[in-house]
This record gives structure tokens, C-alpha cells and sequence, in this order.
């Protein structure tokens, strides 16, 4: 966990609502694994009290060639900070901190032969660093590596290019129906493990909105299949402080993954669900733990 | 002699703090999640998180978001509980030599009794803030610090159990000096003031509060500032104990607003979020700022508000 300056060396539009941002920071580069996060100061010297806090965000993709090596953050507009972000130019600078949380811990999976990613609308970003783990051990473990993306239009599925220079079996949807498989992508995935068949030896990784992942825990229950998910939620820290972050967790369930005295879930007494920090205990979570309101 | 360092420890009763530059609770979480960032032998004093006698768990999700110059949230005083703190975080804080000052809450006078009998007996401990201002409670809150009675049973009660240095962290009510009159009266050491100040924010489409089924938290940070600086104007020329001012303090330009208008001491709150290492950047410009000034002792700028007549 580091606090550092960082220049900006691209900050380029790839659709309509999304950007792309390169950020020189080698520290973070060749720390950084998939699923964790970066927390961004957006603005730091010109208007340091708009916006006022920091921003997380998941990286893309590590790029240990470039001089000096980077990171590679794809965003969508969704507020005022994000909208600002989209002035930043090559040179600008930027406070980051990071790596921050808990990312993907897939190695607990190498019995499972097929590794599935599931990605929903712009949550896809936070998969690549790990399909490209993922991928380089195939080989070596014998993998199948599966990855559904989806979004609304085509144009919108804009981490696609990305995507396909790995060595996956990539199925694409939009909610169009103009490109690729017609629906969400966890329609898609429910075909998928019903006509394949692997749910005894799948596991899976997914990011997106919270609507997808009420849908994939009755998948995953209903299939068997474990999954690793990543939350989003508005952060005041992003290290552990505030208390801001917290989504609801299931006693019963958080202690079968975790060791409760090092983490920083609060649970009282005659009490199921409790609260965890995304932050530190997340963002990754297995999604059995996480309790989602209606 | 010029380039002389200057001094910048000041007293809180008998407490003596080798700067004025204090978390605010509830920002630094128990002093080990800033420790990447921070010395901690650097800072003024530690002020942990609000601590009752049973573990919290405090406001449900969606508590945060950012409005303008600021944060409303809604924490419901989650925390681990006196017990958990006293034999998992404290240990962790003694190692530095810097005052650790707990921030005490509870729902009736027994229950800060409690706690503070137990903070008073275990060692380690160098101050209590008695929390009577949370707005983000229905029970332990700010309706004890609105209240003369209330207020004054919960510090004397307190004060009767223990020696260490007593603080009373006040609510932002128009009327903040007689509270604070009040509290000295019954034996506070120091008051801090100001707590967030209630506040709401609604999704026009949706049509729900942004703070979901909390509906309602605190308002903190920069845009509190002009606020906090006259409620601690106010009552610094009421009471003749030391007085810490809290509210939207980003910068050590802030900080010296604050201590020009008479606070002894000052607590960084929200901005700790944004900068991690904002309260040495904050010790080293009120230092910066001494040296300029020629000021040699940070007793010579307190409370040295040029009125003209």
C-alpha cells in the first residue's frame, strides 16, 4: 500500500461513455494483482476540494514494457468525477494509492478445470488482469478458460479487442440482440452449464452490477458452482477507516472462508449478517457470503 | 536565534501534547490502518474511534456520499466494543509515544460510566472525548449534548470515575457555549467542538434518500469550516478551559485559522480520507508558518485575533 505522485500518459475516449487512462506508476505495476484496486485523487493541486474524495477504481491491465511501466484503467462516466477525469491529459498529474483490498484468489481453484469469467457491462475491466493469469497456466494445469461478456449495445462491449488477444473461449451478448448472444450474460452462462455440463468442475469470477450478482448467486446455488465476486461501493478511505464501505455478510458462511479476528467484518452477538468492508475484506468475496437485499 | 525551532506542544489540562494536531474519531479508524502512511509518533494525540460497551454495528449500507465541499455520512457508531478494543487495538498503540485518547459514546449515563471505569483502569490510556454529539444514532447520540441536564449528569459522572484528561466533543447547536459552559462546570478538562452536522441528500430519480434506509447522516469536511470557526470563536471567550477546534480543517491555513481564533489544539476529520498523511503535512506548515512569523512558542499565535474597534 503505497501513497504516490503519478503522471498521466494517455487519457483517450474508446466509446461513447468510456475512457481509457495510462498512469506511469511502476510501483503499482509490479505489485498489483488481479482484482485489487487503485484509490485516485483526481484532483489534486487545481480544485482540491472538487471532487473532494478519492476515487476507486480496478486496473485493467499491468503494461511492465512501457517506460516507465504503467497501469492501464478503463472508466465509464457515471458522476461528476469521472466526467472531470475525462480532462486529464498526457503530463497531468495524479495522487494514487494502492494496491488496495483483496483481489481474485484463484489458485484455491487449480482443482477445477473450468475457470469461468463472467463480466457485466463495464465489471469485464476488472477480469482481464486475471484471465491473463489465468491464461498463462493452461498449459501447465490443463485449464479451460471461459470468458462471457456482455452489454448493452456493441458499441458499448468495448473491452472486446482486449479480450480476444487471449487464449479463451470468449462469448460475447448485448441486450440488443444486435452482436453476439441476445440477452445478459447470465442467461448466457446458464446455457452454458446446461449444456455442458461442467458445473462439477467449473468456478467462477465475475464483475458487474448488483443485479447480476442476485441472478448469478440463484445460478450458483442452483448449479453447484462456486464463485468469486467483486463488489462496488462508494468509499470515503479505501483503507480501512471510515467504515463507509460495508456490504452485509452471513456469519455462517464468512466463517468458512475467513479467519474473523484478522479481518474487518463486524458481527454482534445473536446476530447472522454483519458487516464487511469492501475495502479491506473485499473487494473480491465469495459469493456465498455476501447477503444481498431485495 | 532566529532560525530557532519553534515550540508547538500544547496543554489539555494536565495532558501535555508535543503538537496541537489531532485526528478527529471516526477518521483514523484505531491508528494501525494510517500507520503506512503516518509516524505516529509525529501527531499531537491519537483519538480512536467512538467506543461503547458492546460492539455496534452500526448504520445500514449506503453510508456515504459526497455533496459539494463535503461528505454525508452515517456511520451508527460501528465499532468493536470497549473489551475488543482494550485487548486487540490498544496494544498495538501503546508502542508509540503519543497520548492515545478514547472517544466514548453510549445510550444512557451507566453505559459511558461503564466504559470509562473500564478505559480507567486499563493503563495506556492518556484521555477520554465523551461523544455526546454522534447525529447518527437514535439512542447515545446527539441527544445528550442537547439536553444542559443530560449533559452535565453524563461529564460529571465520568469525571467522578476517572482522572485521566476529559474532553467533551460538543453538538453544533446554535446556543454551543452554554454546553460548553456546562461542561466545565462539571469537571471537562478540554471541549471539541464541532460534531457533524445532520444532513440529507435524495436521488431525484428514484426518488430515495442517497443514504438509502438511513435516510439521513452527518454533513463533514471543507464546507464546515466557516461554521465550526464561529461556534469555537463563540465559545473559546466562554469558557477559560482549552478548547479544540474541528470542522472541515484540510490545510494548515485552516488549522491556523482555527488557532488564531483561540483553539488550543485542532482534529482533522474528513480530510484524513483524502490525504492520509494531511496532519504532518499540517504539523510541518503550522511549524512553516511559526518560523515566517517569527512566532518562537505556538502559545504567542493562540487566540491573537486582531479585532478593530
Amino acid at each position: 500500500m503505497l501513497q504516490l505522485k503519478a503522471f498521466i500518459l494517455a487519457n483517450e475516449q474508446i466509446g461513447d461513455r468510456f475512457w481509457r487512462i495510462t498512469i506511469a506508476a511502476p510501483q503499482i505495476a509490479s505489485t498489483i494483482s488481479p482484482g485489487q484496486f487503485v484509490n485516485l485523487k483526481i484532483s489534486p493541486s487545481i480544485y482540491p476540494f472538487y471532487p473532494l474524495l478519492r476515487r476507486p477504481f480496478t486496473v485493467l491491465k499491468r503494461i511492465p514494457r512501457a517506460n516507465p511501466s504503467a497501469i492501464e484503467i478503463v472508466y465509464e462516466i457515471v458522476g461528476k468525477g469521472t466526467k472531470l477525469m475525462t480532462k486529464l491529459r498526457k503530463g497531468d498529474e495524479l495522487d494514487l494509492i494502492g494496491p488496495l483490498g483483496q483481489g481474485f484468489s484463484w489458485k484455491r481453484f487449480l482443482d477445477k478445470e473450468v475457470h469461468v469469467l463472467v463480466g457485466g457491462g463495464i465489471g469485464s475491466a476488472a477480469l482481464f488482469m486475471l484471465a491473463e493469469e489465468i491464461s498463462q497456466m493452461i498449459p501447465r494445469y490443463n485449464l479451460k478458460l471461459v470468458i462471457f461478456i456482455d452489454a448493452r449495445t456493441k458499441d458499448e462491449l468495448v473491452l472486446e479487442a482486449d479480450f480476444k488477444t487471449l487464449p479463451a473461449d470468449l462469448r460475447v451478448a448485448t441486450h440488443d440482440g444486435q452482436y453476439g448472444y441476445h440477452g445478459y450474460v447470465t442467461q448466457m452462462l446458464e446455457d452454458y452449464l446446461d449444456k455442458e455440463g461442467v458445473s462439477h468442475k467449473a468456478v467462477i469470477y465475475a464483475c458487474g452490477p448488483e443485479i447480476m450478482y442476485r441472478k448469478l448467486q440463484q445460478i450458483c446455488r442452483h448449479y453447484g458452482v462456486p464463485a468469486q465476486i467483486s463488489l462496488e461501493r462508494h468509499m470515503g478511505c479505501g483503507i480501512g477507516a471510515c467504515l463507509s464501505c460495508v456490504c452485509k455478510v452471513r456469519k455462517e458462511t464468512v466463517m468458512k472462508y475467513r479467519n474473523l479476528a484478522a479481518s474487518h467484518i463486524q458481527f454482534v452477538p445473536e446476530k447472522e449478517l454483519g458487516y464487511a468492508l469492501v475495502c479491506k475484506d473485499g473487494p473480491v468475496f465469495n459469493i456465498e457470503e455476501v447477503e444481498f437485499d431485495e | 536565534m532566529s532560525s530557532a525551532e519553534p515550540i508547538l506542544s500544547v496543554n489539555l489540562g494536565k495532558l501535555r501534547l508535543k503538537n496541537p494536531v489531532m485526528p478527529a474519531s471516526g477518521t483514523f479508524g484505531y491508528g494501525q490502518e494510517f500507520a503506512e502512511f503516518v509516524n505516529l509518533n509525529d501527531l499531537g494525540a491519537i483519538i480512536v474511534k467512538c467506543t461503547t460497551l458492546a460492539p455496534r454495528l452500526g448504520s445500514f449500507e449506503n453510508r456515504l456520499v459526497e455533496i459539494p465541499g463535503g461528505i454525508l455520512s452515517t456511520i451508527g457508531l460501528q465499532n468493536v466494543g470497549v473489551h475488543r478494543f482494550v485487548k486487540e487495538k490498544l496494544p498495538y498503540l501503546r508502542q508509540f509515544d503519543t497520548p492515545v485518547i478514547v472517544n466514548i459514546g453510549g445510550g444512557s449515563v451507566e453505559e459511558f460510566v461503564k466504559v470509562a471505569e473500564i478505559l480507567n483502569r486499563t493503563g495506556g490510556i492518556a484521555g477520554l472525548e465523551i461523544n455526546i454529539s454522534c447525529p447518527n444514532v437514535a439512542q447515545g447520540g446527539m441527544h445528550f449534548g442537547i439536553d444542559p441536564d443530560t449533559t452535565y449528569n453524563v461529564v460529571k459522572s465520568v469525571r467522578e470515575c476517572t482522572d485521566l484528561t476529559i474532553i467533551v466533543k460538543l453538538t453544533p447547536v446554535s446556543n454551543v457555549s452554554l454546553f460548553a459552559k456546562i461542561c466545565e462546570e462539571a469537571g471537562a478538562d478540554a471541549v471539541s467542538l464541532i460534531n457533524a452536522i445532520p444532513g440529507m441528500a435524495i436521488d431525484i430519480e428514484t426518488r430515495k434518500p442517497k443514504l438509502g434506509k438511513n435516510i439521513a447522516g452527518g454533513v463533514t469536511g471543507p464546507c464546515l469550516k466557516p461554521i465550526a470557526l464561529k461556534m469555537v470563536w463563540d465559545v473559546v471567550r466562554a469558557v477559560k478551559i482549552p478548547v479544540i477546534g474541528i470542522g472541515g480543517i484540510s490545510s494548515a491555513e485552516d488549522a491556523l485559522e482555527f488557532l488564531i481564533a483561540g483553539a488550543t489544539a485542532i482534529q482533522i476529520g474528513t480530510y484524513n480520507f483524502v490525504d492520509p498523511q494531511a496532519m504532518i503535512k499540517i504539523i510541518r506548515g503550522i511549524r512553516d508558518y511559526l518560523v515566517k512569523k517569527r512566532l518562537n512558542d505556538i502559545r504567542e499565535l493562540i487566540g491573537t485575533l486582531k479585532i478593530e474597534t
